[in-house]
């Protein structure tokens, strides 16, 4: 999922201003191959361990607040629009812990700073990001 | 045509392949038969045959995994019991008896539920 310039960010309630993108990055941890006699082709596939890996980019400022320390555990929250008139407008909630805080300066001079947090679920039979119309 | 042992389809759809085991021949150290310490060992005989299944039983629910997995259990019996061992492919070995079924990690869930495991089937040449 991506959510370019997304409204109303926060993580452990706390607002983030200047985001320009969140990034959801599903990625296989454990995937189980199968075959049976008889064929080379592979009969079987199934995914059993997942990761979800949330990247916010925030547009560096004077005023940028002091990132979370790793290890945080908090609830990311935002809201994403499909297009400017804000019809199918949803919000975006994940229970999160913050594993990276990056900064990247580009040759014009911006400056941006990466928070990469990793999705987790009280239940793991349940997807940890919950998708709901605003 | 389903891999079967003794008329049951007991391997499932899931990922499955046989190995034979053998002929060998069972070798013991002197030392362990008769406490030499020279580096003799001896040739007891030939060792039974064997067919190694390993594989995945799968379910679209906990509890269908686990019912193939109750049915592949109650095979290894006591008193033995034997049948006929069919891969499903055209080869198959008579008079073979469910020895062991081992799992060899945890019930993993992703699409489906789904468990590895290894069979031995055995081919007695003395009767049980």
């Amino acid at each position: 999922m991506l959510a370019i310039d997304p409204q109303g960010v926060s993580f452990q309630g706390q607002l983030w201003e200047h985001v320009r993108f969140i990034v959801l990055d599903r990625t296989a941890q454990r995937v189980i191959d199968g075959y049976r006699d008889g064929g080379p082709n592979q009969v079987f596939c199934d995914v059993t361990k997942r990761r979800v890996v949330a990247r916010v980019v925030i547009e560096a400022t004077p005023d940028l607040a002091e990132p979370p320390a790793l290890g945080t555990e908090g609830t990311l929250v935002f809201e994403r629009a499909p297009n400017a008139s804000g019809i199918g407008r949803s919000r975006v909630t994940v229970d999160a812990v913050v594993t990276a805080v990056l900064y990247s300066v580009s040759r014009s001079g911006k400056a941006t700073q990466t928070v990469e947090l990793r999705a987790v679920s009280s239940d793991p039979g349940e997807d940890p990001v919950m998708v709901s119309a605003v | 045509m389903a891999a079967r042992f003794d008329g049951q389809e007991i391997f499932g759809d899931g990922p499955v392949a046989f190995r034979e085991e053998g002929p060998e021949q069972l070798v013991v150290s002197g030392l362990a038969l008769f406490d030499e310490l020279f580096g003799y060992a001896y040739a007891l005989g030939l060792r039974d045959f064997r067919v190694v299944v390993t594989g995945r039983l799968v379910g679209s629910s906990y509890s269908l995994l686990d019912s193939r997995r109750d049915a592949f259990r109650s095979r290894v019996t006591e008193p033995l019991t034997m049948g006929q061992l069919s891969d499903g492919l055209g080869g198959s070995w008579d008079e073979m008896s469910l020895i062991s079924y081992l799992e060899n990690g945890s019930v993993e869930r992703g699409r489906e539920w789904s468990v590895g495991y290894s069979a031995t089937f055995h081919r007695f040449q003395v009767a049980q």
